[in-house]
């Protein structure tokens, strides 16, 4: 039977994933600050709703306002986007601080009830603060991948690395746990910053394995795959 | 509603708490409750309003056999959030016969209180939380649900 796969919406990244991200599974958008790993997290989402299908962020820091006032400034393109949310295409909620099982209870109730496809979580980096120990988040968050295994919904996990800088990243628990890595970069190059992505790791399909550069146009982000970031 | 169904038995709850458990493990056992209760809770709202839902959350639960229900207005408050209602469940029929535990047993009632309110209120930012729970040497089990701010 072929992969099933959900397209991301980004042209040049769904070529770099020869078609898109397999259906449920989880992939992790990781990044240093400023990066746009949210910003490409909704625009998977928008994507998505645009397409018919409910999507839902869960936000664990941002509140929803200001999330929808973010995009709205990064992307004026997307006129049809409040239309979206008032029609429940896209769902944004806030989960509560340091209460794992909220988080839970949230995806459960948006993926059984409301029917959502497509779902991210923005960010595991706050995720680990909910735990007393790494093992602990390790633990939990091995158990939210299984249980989710189980749900007909492909998720994104947003991660905040403490570095751009390719050769310093170290990985995480989430790393390991999630079926793809796709990673954002703010690259030097000659005095200017460049932003790249890169496919690390996608599990059951063949992927780009070179840097692309990116740009974040008005309409949403350009992947310019095949060009050279050097 | 309950009527339709019957009693649950406290009995039965156990053994199949244990089962699941050993089947899915603690974590998707628990899961698996909770989304029992759950859609058993968004039932029930789907014939109630925002005006009488904590009564009809009562007497389902009191009908279904859960135990002894009552909802009282929130006397510990878990944070400073706004509060919808404390059920406080003597013999919970989850945690009556129930080995006993170091955290809250009562997933299904919990499911029940927090799909209840979701459906009725169409938000899913309502937390529900068990603070206290007999299977953890409590005289009764008390379930706190809130609001979380958007």
């Amino acid at each position: 039977m072929p992969l099933e796969r959900v397209k991301t919406g980004i042209e040049g990244l769904d070529s770099m994933l020869k078609g898109g991200i397999p259906k449920r599974h989880h992939v992790l958008f990781a990044g240093g600050p400023g990066t746009g790993k949210t910003t490409m997290a909704m625009e998977f989402l928008y994507h998505g709703a645009q397409a018919g299908e409910t999507c839902a962020f869960i936000s664990l820091e941002e509140k929803p306002d200001r999330i929808v006032e973010n995009i709205t400034s990064t992307f004026p393109g997307w006129k049809d986007l409040k239309k979206l949310i008032k029609d429940e295409k896209l769902i944004i909620v806030k989960a509560e601080k340091w209460n794992f099982e909220n988080l839970v209870d949230m995806i459960q109730s948006l993926v059984d009830h409301r029917g959502v496809k497509r779902l991210v979580v923005d960010s595991s980096t706050l995720l680990k603060l909910y735990f007393n120990s790494k093992l602990e988040f390790r633990r939990k968050l091995f158990e939210l991948m299984d249980f989710l295994a189980n749900i007909d919904c492909t998720m994104v996990l947003t991660a905040e690395l403490p570095t751009s800088d390719r050769s310093l990243m170290r990985h995480g628990a989430e790393q390991f746990v999630a079926d793809g890595i796709i990673v954002l970069y703010n690259l030097e190059k000659a005095e200017k910053r460049v932003r790249a992505i890169e496919v690390l790791k996608m599990r059951g399909t063949d992927h780009a394995r070179e840097i692309a550069p990116i740009k974040f146009g008005p309409d949403g982000i350009e992947v310019f795959e095949g060009e050279k970031v050097y | 509603m309950a009527k339709k169904g019957g009693m649950v038995d406290a009995q039965i709850l156990t053994c199949y708490r244990q089962a699941s458990k050993r089947m899915f493990g603690d974590f998707q056992a628990e899961r698996l409750a909770v989304a029992v209760g759950e859609s058993h809770g968004r039932e029930l709202a789907m014939e109630s309003d925002v005006k009488k839902i904590a009564q009809d959350i009562v007497a389902e639960l009191n009908d279904c056999g859960f135990g002894t229900v009552r909802a009282e207005k929130p006397t510990t408050v878990v944070a400073h959030y706004d509060t919808l209602s404390n059920f406080v469940v003597k013999d919970s029929a989850e945690a009556v016969n129930s080995e006993k535990s170091d955290k809250p047993l009562c997933q299904i009632i919990r499911g029940f209180i927090r799909g209840a309110y979701t459906q009725v209120y169409h938000q899913e930012n309502i937390s529900v939380k068990e603070t206290k729970c007999s299977a953890m040497g409590e005289k009764e089990c008390v379930f706190e649900a809130y609001w979380v701010p958007m």
